[in-house]
């Protein structure tokens, strides 16, 4: 164990390195188009994993969430007569300041989304998310008191002004942002709380004859993702220096969901490989030609059919087509198709392997028909 | 351990009265009234349809009762939710195994042990220890789980997953302890442990064990409650239950040795 613990070891150490190197050598344009955006889209995926494997929670309201962080920020740290629409409304808070109250509400979001949603499961969980994040969309769409309706807000400054005047320092705070709510979320899954998620992800009518409010837990799981999606959230708009309904709407909403599936819905560290493949594909797919063919005006196409293989090919991501690589190359459990947490390498007794979550529904009350006696 | 006051002690675990539970046009439970005295051990028999698995539903209350009340340890919790009961001292396993299949045995009864516990959210990590992992270890001896203590859950054998049912269950600190056919699926090596194991129960957790295993069941029973079609028709020690006549016509005449769960 000893030889794997130290092959990871050297494997996160070359890879920190890598990117940090990164903003230092590479063009702006990869420095914030491709590096800080893809940090900023894998923390919101991060939000979706986190939820469906530690929860069993597929939630189609992470890019909603992280849409409401933006909008709170602006609304915290814009001054009134920046408003685009000329309402009234805007604190003038320092960026910080603004950044620590956006997240803070979007956690409380996270928190109503939770009550709201919190006893349903499966496909009805998949679609109460979804109309949470298409009635947040409508909502900020068609209000222009609050959310400045389409036109949103622009002018929105970092903490290091616009991420163009100095892109290695704004690739930076992502990337510490992401590493710090990657760690805190590896913390939280080995604690009790992060437990009591995975006993109700895997049985929530045992975890409540063990005396458990199951509902509590789940409202608790999706507080947490939405403070990570507010982290995603704020970068976002310091990334864009504006906000608008296009940030929240169907799909954006979509793009975390894929950016989640493409990484592999078990594996954390997915969703920033994820990002990174998505992001990739978005931006180079309209410059590619395959045979002749170019796809500049179907670029659509390919990242659908990029999609399509990597669930065809690897139902479990990226992440878990190259795990079970390397599993078969050092014949280690090469035939095994579980899912074995990454953040679990260390097992200790809290370390648990990331059950693989369905979409189909469950039923909580399992043998609860009238025949099974 | 709580201890309650003393009309608590006196009263008994549990106290069903004119208990009925309907799924549409099935009358599951019919107009059930029966007492199970503290510290007592009643197993519940009667063939597959009498409502035994029904009649632990409503008591643990993952199903309230359409009709009658339900008192544990002289407190009425018929309306109460299952994790309350849970709290109050209702400990139960599940007919077919209900576990955390992602987590590992050690995980999983440091859950149990921690569910009747405060803190329940608490987002630090336990330290090596933690009360709650000693004594999940403690359990997993207790159950026969000790070697495969940092094993996962799903790849338990049938045997070990019914063991670490009971083991669940008596990590929630039971003062009423419902094991419902704890020995389903056993082998006959593994039904003698299970028998031992419940016979070395303190006196204080009170036992309702529904069976079809008449030897498991006959040697842990204090009394016995036969049920048929939703109500109980006949309660006795197990002599008496053995000598029954009609409990001989219903169950016992052609069903031992038949059903398995």
């Amino acid at each position: 164990m000893s030889w794997v613990r130290s092959r990871q070891g050297i494997f996160t150490v070359v890879a920190l390195l890598i990117l940090v190197i990164y903003p230092l050598v590479m063009p702006r344009f990869w420095v914030l188009s491709i590096g800080s955006y893809s940090i900023i889209l894998g923390i919101a995926a991060l939000s979706l994993v986190f939820m469906s494997g530690y929860g069993g929670m597929v939630s189609l309201a992470q890019a909603a969430l992280a849409g409401f962080a933006a909008y709170m920020l602006a609304l915290a740290t814009l001054t009134p007569s920046t408003n685009a629409t000329g309402s009234a409304i805007g604190f003038a808070l320092p960026a910080l300041v603004g950044a620590v109250v956006a997240v803070v509400l979007t956690t409380g979001l996270g928190a109503l989304f939770g009550a709201i949603s919190a006893r349903s499961y499966g496909t009805y969980f998949l679609m109460l998310t979804l109309a949470l994040a298409v009635g947040f969309f409508y909502i900020v769409l068609q209000n222009y008191d609050i959310f400045g309706g389409h036109i949103g807000f622009a002018g929105i400054l970092g903490p290091t002004g616009q991420p163009r005047e100095n892109p290695a320092l704004f690739y930076y705070i992502c990337l510490a942002t992401a590493i710090a709510a990657y760690l805190g979320l590896r913390y939280i899954v080995r604690s009790q709380l992060g437990l009591t998620f995975q006993g109700v992800r895997d049985n929530p009518r045992r975890m409540a004859a063990l005396g458990y409010r199951v509902a509590a837990h789940r409202i608790a799981l999706f507080a947490i993702a939405g403070f990570v999606a507010g982290l995603s959230g704020v970068l976002g708009a310091w990334y864009r220096g504006n906000v608008s309904p296009g940030i929240v709407d169907l799909s954006r909403t979509i793009d975390v969901l894929i950016v989640a599936v493409i990484g592999g819905l078990g594996y954390p560290i997915g969703a920033f490989v994820g990002a990174v493949v998505f992001v990739l594909m978005d931006v180079f797919a309209s410059s590619i030609s395959l045979f002749g063919f170019r796809f500049d005006e179907r670029f659509n196409t390919l990242i659908g059919v990029g999609f399509v293989v990597i669930v065809l090919v690897a139902p479990d991501g990226v992440v878990g087509l190259v795990n079970r690589a390397w599993q078969s190359a050092t014949h280690r459990g090469g035939g095994r198709r579980r899912a074995v947490d990454p953040l679990a390498a260390e097992a200790g007794l809290l370390a648990a392997p990331v059950a693989t979550t369905s979409i189909a529904p469950s039923d909580p009350a399992g043998d609860a028909t009238p025949s099974n006696q | 351990m709580t201890f309650g006051t003393a009309a608590e002690v006196s009263a008994p675990a549990l106290r069903l009265q004119g208990v009925g539970r309907r799924f549409g046009a099935l009358q599951a439970l019919h107009d059930v009234s029966m007492e199970v005295a503290a510290g007592e051990r009643r197993a519940i028999l009667g063939p597959n349809g009498a409502g035994k698995t029904t009649l632990f539903n409503v008591v643990a209350g993952d199903f309230l009762p359409t009709s009658g009340s339900v008192e544990l340890f002289g407190t009425n919790v018929t309306s109460l939710t299952p994790y309350a009961r849970t709290r109050l001292g209702v400990c139960r396993t599940y007919q077919t195994s209900q576990l955390f299949m992602g987590l590992t045995v050690a995980q999983s009864l440091f859950l149990a042990i921690r569910g009747v516990q405060k803190g329940r959210f608490d987002p630090r990590r336990p330290k090596a220890d933690d009360p709650a992992r000693i004594r999940s270890t403690e359990i997993a001896e207790t159950v026969g789980l000790a070697s495969v203590l940092q094993a996962p859950v799903g790849s338990l054998s049938h045997g070990q997953q019914r063991q670490l049912e009971v083991g669940m269950a008596l990590a929630g600190n039971p003062r009423l302890l419902m094991l419902d056919e704890p020995a389903a699926g056993l082998s006959r090596s593994e039904r003698v442990v299970l028998t031992e194991l419940l016979l070395r129960l303190p006196r204080d957790i009170t036992v309702i064990l529904v069976e079809h295993d008449m030897d498991v069941a006959l040697a842990v029973a204090d009394r016995v409650t036969v049920m048929a079609e939703g109500t109980p028709i006949v309660e006795g020690n197990p002599s008496e239950i053995q000598a029954n006549r009609t409990v001989q016509d219903i169950y016992l005449g052609h069903a031992v040795g038949v059903h398995h769960g």
